[in-house]
């Protein structure tokens, strides 16, 4: 959350809380006409990779038989992951362990890192939430043709079903296969953009308060709660919303694991 | 032991006391047991809220994706072969269905129970 409060001429401040989105180049890059920049969206992704990298890597340096408050968090992330793909995929999803478990740390460091005021979040843009959606379904698609050549197409008539329904029910289940990536993408995106546009309104009433006088000095508080109660659910949001995003990655790729239903 | 039973002899009492001593072991067994899982139970409650929460997310991004991605394909196949508006509403509707029976479907899945099912 980037902060914009500029004061118009008038004496009323100027809340923007889109501000915090902006994505603007620290340093310019510009290769045979793309436009390579280091943005602050470049940055923060670089931070998230190596918060995770320093939480994994001191978090399992030392060992211990009883873990320590670092080699718990690293040790419980792994568990966590490791119980959610063999449950749902079975023995053999174990090979995919490594891209549930990248994508859920970065979608968990991208949004608990982006709480930080101050900070950017990565995840709250769509581009970003999407690419990492893409990445998941064409893993799917490219597997599951992979091991399972054309059968793989059954996930798209479900056994047991009469033909002339199927005219009508093959469509439905293409339409509803091509949603899961727009799916996946818009509701981590629109969770954290939604999130963070509600904390920077709420802590906007604050100098729109300040600013008219009078009852504004008595109601401050009231924004300012709204603000405390909205950051603990933040909170929660962010590390749901990472699971979720792993939960149905797994159920994703156990589709490409066992396409006939 | 007053309730009418009469022991016949001193033996067939002792016998009847240990008996009672290890019953009533077991009910005090299974009266922690309960509490155990009625505890457990309590804890899991908290992490359901959680996945409520994480369901419910699921079931209004679903819904709303199949039907952009149905509106979205009618409204190009109609671009593409100038056919407005058929393919839009065919689309539509078929996107409307999706969301629906993908809703359908992640209410129909059973339930996981993340507890471990020991007590037969």
């Amino acid at each position: 959350m980037q902060g914009a409060y500029t004061v118009a001429e008038g004496n009323a401040p100027v809340i923007d809380p889109i501000h915090q989105f902006e994505v603007h180049p620290i340093v310019k890059l510009n290769l045979l006409g793309w436009d390579l920049s280091f943005t602050n969206s470049a940055l923060f992704m670089v931070i998230v990779l190596a918060a995770i990298a320093a939480v994994l890597l001191l978090g399992t340096a030392g060992r211990s038989l009883v873990p320590g408050r670092l080699q718990s968090i690293a040790e419980m992330l792994y568990e966590f992951i490791e119980n959610t793909v063999i449950s749902t995929t079975g023995k053999e999803g174990r090979r995919f362990f490594p891209l549930v478990f990248s994508l859920f740390l970065f979608v968990l460091f991208s949004n608990l890192i982006g709480l930080i005021p101050g900070t950017f979040t990565v995840t709250s843009h769509i581009i970003v939430t999407f690419a990492l959606a893409m990445v998941v379904i064409t893993t799917v698609v490219v597997y599951g043709f992979m091991k399972h050549g054309s059968h793989f197409l059954g996930l798209f008539v479900p056994s047991g079903v009469p033909k002339p329904l199927l005219l009508l029910i093959t469509p439905i289940e293409v339409i509803s296969f091509l949603s899961r990536p727009i799916s996946l993408s818009m509701r981590l995106f629109a969770n954290m953009l939604a999130g963070h546009i509600a904390l920077k309104v709420f802590a906007g009433f604050i100098l729109m308060m300040f600013a008219a006088g009078g009852i504004g000095y008595v109601l401050w508080p009231l924004s300012l709660l709204m603000i405390v109660a909205l950051t603990a659910l933040e909170f929660l949001v962010a590390g749901l919303q990472a699971f979720v995003f792993a939960v149905l990655t797994t159920i994703y790729l156990n589709d490409a694991l066992h396409p006939g239903h | 032991m007053t309730n009418g039973i009469k022991p016949d002899t001193q033996g067939e009492d002792e016998a009847l006391k240990s008996r009672l001593q290890t019953l009533s072991k077991a009910l005090d067994e299974r009266r922690q047991e309960t509490e155990e899982t009625a505890r457990r139970a309590d804890t899991a409650s908290n992490a359901g809220m959680g996945k409520a929460m994480g369901t419910g997310f699921r079931v209004a991004s679903e819904l709303a994706a199949a039907i952009m991605v149905g509106g979205f394909m009618g409204y190009m196949l109609d671009k593409w072969l100038g056919t407005t508006p058929w393919f839009l509403l065919v689309f539509l509707v078929l996107g409307i269905i999706a969301g629906f029976w993908s809703v359908y479907k992640l209410a129909v899945a059973p339930t996981r129970v993340d507890t471990p099912s020991k007590i037969d």
